[in-house]
């Protein structure tokens, strides 16, 4: 049999440390203002990458053995390049997925992508209600809804995948029923989603705006999907010898460049490998000694892992990094979340 | 009845590791895994190629009989096809 299923591409792959999909943070730049975004400090473009580093790093990545990109920002369309960067990522042999607000999105740029639809998986766009006053509640941006609303039409009329990604926080929670009409009549595939993290610099007024309980529990479900296997498993896998192989991708198979071109395990891991303008890409992932001992943590190192729920629940060390400065933590807004699924936590016994 | 010409689908996205060919179908979003004589057949596919071809190229590599390896070539062929990762362009 030639085909390959993706679980056991990624057990080879991981094995290997094989870099199999890469975010793009294109730039940090946005031309909005939402009130729970985590970048922090979107002005501040010192030392963005260029056109010119992205035509050095491409082939370095393809060489690699990367497979997808997504691209990622900020508003990766606000960077100043932007249509020579899509020129060399379509002409490169990536499969991309594109995550945008798509205010900036008109239909010559559509137009222009639609030539290479197949290069394209999926769009993913970001809407936070089914009204202007909803979603710019969020976005802080008057006449930001009638664009995202425009660009997920013209984007769909041009045979895209649109993935529409709702963040349900206190002031747009009610709209979820309406967003999930609102997908349903246009035959868009619809994700809600609930986690506030803090900002990168460590600012957490956002964290106001999450759910509480009893909210929480009155979404239309499915409103959450980390506790899903994605990679199916044995259970020896998360054995507490046993690496993160089956639990998490970064650094293994997963990885992200930041806008300034520093090689991270995840957006939201800051635990930079070096930058990709002073080395390749393909030596900063193999020989990097950060990612290399990440690669060698134990599941048993975690606390999660003595958790009833684990690995049921499979939570992001990331937001744990995020949210506590250590990823060994369990991510309390995790923990909060799933208990409302599978009950109080149970202690494993030893 | 001429020989048939074979080339690799257009809408593959290929990378070589550890001598394997991982391919991944963009179209269906499937991914594909070739080892040994399959990486060998698969490179000579890129300019495109006969059956009858491939096949004495794989007898003189593999050192295998000329009816053993038009066998194993025929088989693959049929294969790759059946997957639509490669196409027939020609015949000669
Ligand atoms: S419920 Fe909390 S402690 Fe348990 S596995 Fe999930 S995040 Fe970790």
């Amino acid at each position: 049999m030639l085909q390959l299923p993706r679980h056991e591409l990624h057990k080879k792959l991981v094995g290997r440390a094989n870099p199999m999909r890469i975010q793009l943070e294109i730039t940090r730049r946005c031309n909005l203002d939402c009130v729970h975004c985590i970048q922090g400090g979107c002005s501040d473009i010192a030392g963005e990458m260029t056109a010119a580093d992205y035509e050095r790093l491409l082939p370095r990545m393809s060489a690699a053995g990367v497979f997808s990109v997504s691209l990622t920002g900020g508003e990766f369309l606000c960077h100043p390049e932007i249509h020579d960067i899509l020129g060399l990522l379509l002409r490169s042999d990536f499969w991309l997925a594109l995550q945008t607000n798509g205010t900036l999105l008109d239909q010559d740029t559509v137009d222009f992508l639609a030539r290479h639809r197949e290069k394209i998986r999926a769009v993913a766009v970001s809407l936070y209600g089914a009204t202007a006053q909803a979603h710019e509640s969020v976005t802080r941006s008057p006449g930001s809804f009638e664009k995202t609303i425009r660009a997920i039409d013209m984007l769909s009329e041009a045979g895209f995948r649109v993935e529409v990604i709702s963040l349900l926080m206190t002031m747009n929670q009610d709209e979820a029923t309406q967003i999930q009409e609102l997908c349903r009549k246009r035959g868009l595939f619809h994700q809600f989603n609930s986690i506030i993290a803090p900002r990168k610099d460590g600012e957490k007024s956002s964290l106001e705006c999450r759910l509480p309980e009893e909210l929480l529990k009155k979404l239309p479900r499915p409103w959450e999907t980390f506790s899903e296997n994605f990679i199916p498993h044995e259970p020896d896998d998360f054995a507490p010898d046993k690496t993160l192989d089956a639990w998490c991708t970064m650094a293994r198979t997963s990885g992200y460049i930041d806008s300034r071109g520093n090689l991270l395990p995840c957006s939201i891991m800051d635990l930079p490998a070096g930058n990709v303008k002073e080395r390749p890409f393909d030596e900063l992932w193999h020989d990097s000694a950060v990612f290399n001992a990440l690669r060698k943590l134990k599941i048993g190192q975690f606390e999660c892992s003595r958790c009833g729920h684990f690995p049921t629940c499979r939570p992001c060390p990331g937001l744990a990094f995020l949210e506590h400065g250590n990823m060994f933590e369990a991510p309390k807004e995790i923990c909060r979340i799933i208990e409302l699924f599978l009950g109080d936590k149970e202690v494993k016994q030893a | 009845m001429g020989e048939i010409i074979f080339k690799k689908n257009g809408s593959l996205i290929e990378r070589r590791i550890d001598g394997e060919a991982i391919l991944l179908d963009i179209k269906s979003g499937v991914y594909y895994d070739l080892k040994d004589v399959g990486v060998f057949i698969w490179e000579i596919l890129t300019d495109g190629s006969t059956a009858r071809k491939i096949a004495a190229a794989v007898a003189e590599n593999f050192d295998a009989d000329a009816e053993t390896a038009l066998a194993d070539t025929l088989e693959l062929l049929n294969d790759l096809e059946a997957e639509g990762l490669i196409v027939r362009v020609a015949e000669v």
